[in-house]
Parts: C-alpha cells; structure tokens; sequence
C-alpha cells in the first residue's frame, strides 16, 4: 500500500506537468468532446459537415471558448460547424454561447445547434440567440466527484426556460441523485458519456439524433 | 486494510495532490463527503398533540405517543465512511487526469473526420473574466498509463 501511495507520489509532478489539468480545463476538454459527439449524430441523420471561423478562413486549428460568450463576438477565431442535410436548411453547431430563454433571461449553452439563418442574424446584428431556436442544446458538466444536487435544479431551470424535448444535460459521472431528479421531473439526462463507456455515449448520440430527426421532419419555413 | 491505513492513505494521496497544484480535485470530493450519504429510514411519526401535553415527553411515555399503523420512509443524511472517502479520491484523480486525457484524445479524432484539424484551441471571450487560453493536440502519456494502473492497484487493495 504505501508504496503504491509512494509511486503515485512520484509519478503526480510529471504528470501535472504535461498539460493543463484544472476543473476548468477538464470542462472546456468535456464541451469540445460532446461538439464532437453531436456532429458525429448529424453525421449518422446523412448531414455533411465542415468548420467555419468566426473571422477569417478555417486554417486547421478551432478555437472554442473558455467560458460563455456572444455568437457574434469576434475577440478570437472561434470555430463553429455548418451542418447541412439535404433540401433543410442548413444548421450551426456551436461551443459556450449566451441564449436568451422564455423570460428574456440570458443562459449559457455550453453546446447549441441552430439554424444558419439564425445565426447569421445574431453575427450581423451583434443579438444572441433566443432558445426557442435551439434544435438541440447540451448542459455539460465534467467533475472530478459527484456532481451537487444543485446543478440538477439549475437544470431544470434551463430546460423549463429552453425547452425540456431540446435540452439535455450531459455528465462523466454516475450522479445517481440527479438521475432521480432528471427522471421525476421529466428530463433528458446523459450520464457516464466518456470514450471508455461506448454504451452511455451511444444513448446521448441517439438522443441527438432523435433531435436532427425531428427537425428533418419539420416544415420549411418559406 | 485497517481505518487507520485508509484515513493515512487519503492524507497522503490528499497531499501529494495539493502539493503539485490538483488540490482541487480533493475540495470536489471534499465537497461531496461534506453533503452525507441520503439514506431512507423507517419512523413512526408521533400523534399530533393534545393540548397541554408534554412534547419532549422520554422514556417508555414516548412510544405510546406515536401514530399507529406502518411506519413511513423518511430520509436522513449519514456520514461518509473512511473507505468510501479514499474511493471517491480514486475514482476522481481519474475522472480528472485519465479520463480527461481520454476526452481530449477522442474529441480530436472525432474532429478530424470532418476537417483537418491539427490542434484545438480554448480561449477566452473579450467579456470573460479568466483569461487563460490553452491547446490541445491530444495526450499519448505513458505516465498517465502508469497512473491508470497504480489507482486500479490501490482501488483493489482498498476494497479487498
């Protein structure tokens, strides 16, 4: 025992060393993954996909946010997706925006698609998106522990505000209590979504692309 | 493996942690043991109350004053044992270190199917109040490897 303790003790320096390892860090790492995980789902539905940056053209690096901004910001490159299915409007997929909810509140989608006319609606004119435009948007948490009960209730407030059938919130952990709440209170809720639970990303892939499907079915607006 | 050598073994893995700048992945478990472990308990709630009755009534009186029939499932919060404390470090140097080294490697070569990505960028808003920005190219460690092993190790003497 103490001399497993002791080999992790050496091995820890090195380790934290390689990169940056924070709680917030290991955040923007779990919103860049589950991005991946939705254009892998619109993908499945037949969509073609490609990246565009916010300024200038996309040069083989994206850039995503650390923390939540305005779609229309052009402080950096930031990245987003343009997915596309055949005869619908084209979608937007992007990483840690502002959305305004129901009450005119603002929130942060830590993942959101929407439609392309949206948000070049919200680039030009400087706006943030409201949710009801949202065809799917993802609250992600990564934590180290359980996450607290009190990111559960926050949930609810956003999906009360954005939509329940659109959001859903999506962590590494078991959260076995928040489970029982997403349940009780009729929420979609992704848990365990990393590489080495195929099983659990592929339930929060096929809630995706139950999302593309829907809006396939949907009515163009002339 | 005796209490004693749990509640060591968190100290020590604790400050190891803390000591090369992950201390916050021990206030996150901290965080978590400090909330209790929810438990439901049986109870019998009392009778409500005659006027003019001794409410902290102890003692042989009190079970009397308790309302007949089955008892109802009410919930409690109970400490966290010292094993548990030690498997929930474990399981989050994982989640923090090994998981997201996984996370990291696989939102890359999801990327890559749709564009030719050499590296993601995080990097702040003009509004943000933190101004870090860090990239990743992916994270093929050995050591990371070597620690996955050594947490297996320890999870199985702690359980054993």
């Amino acid at each position: 025992m103490s001399d497993l303790l002791n080999q992790i003790r050496q091995l820890l320096p090195a380790i934290a060393a390689q990169t940056t390892w924070d709680s917030a860090a290991d955040e923007d790492r779990f919103e860049g993954y589950l991005f991946a995980l939705v254009l892998t789902a619109a993908e499945k539905e037949g969509a073609n996909i490609r990246f565009e940056n916010r300024i200038g053209p996309f040069t083989g690096m994206c850039t995503f946010r650390t923390g939540p901004g305005h779609l229309w910001s052009d402080a950096q490159p930031y990245t987003h997706a343009v997915i596309e299915f055949l005869q619908r409007p084209p979608l937007e997929a992007h990483v840690g925006v502002f959305v305004s909810g129901q009450s005119k509140l603002y929130h942060e989608a830590d993942v959101v698609v929407l439609s392309r006319a949206v948000a070049r609606t919200c680039r030009v004119d400087r706006i943030d998106p409201p949710a009801s435009e949202a065809v799917l948007l993802l609250e992600c948490k990564y934590y180290a522990a359980d996450p607290g009960i009190s990111l559960g209730r926050e949930f609810l407030g956003l999906s009360a505000e954005c939509g329940r059938d659109e959001s859903v919130f999506v962590t590494n952990q078991p959260a076995i209590r928040l489970q029982r709440l997403f349940e009780k209170h009729n929420r979609e809720w992704g848990h365990r979504v990393l590489p080495t639970q195929p099983n659990d990303v592929d339930r929060l892939v096929g809630f995706a692309q139950r999302a593309f499907t829907r809006f396939k079915a949907r009515r163009v607006r002339p | 493996m005796t209490s004693e050598g749990i509640r060591e073994a968190y100290r020590s893995l604790s400050e190891a942690l803390t000591s090369t700048g992950l201390g916050w992945i021990v206030h996150q478990v901290e965080e978590r043991v400090r909330e209790g472990r929810p438990v439901e308990k049986e109870a019998r709630i009392f009778r409500d109350e005659e006027p003019n009755e001794q409410v902290f009534a102890t003692g042989g009186g009190a079970e009397t004053a308790r309302r007949p029939g089955k008892p109802t499932l009410m919930m409690t919060l109970e400490p966290w044992t010292d094993d548990c404390r030690l498997q929930f470090l474990i399981d989050a140097i994982r989640h923090a270190i090994i998981h997201a080294a996984d996370v990291e490697n696989e939102q890359l070569r999801l990327l890559r199917k749709y564009g030719d990505i050499k590296t993601v960028q995080f990097a702040p808003d003009a509004n943000a109040v933190e101004r870090r920005s860090f990239t990743i190219e992916g994270l093929e460690s050995q050591q990371v490897k070597q620690l996955a092993e050594l947490l297996d190790a320890l999870d199985r003497e702690v359980r054993a």
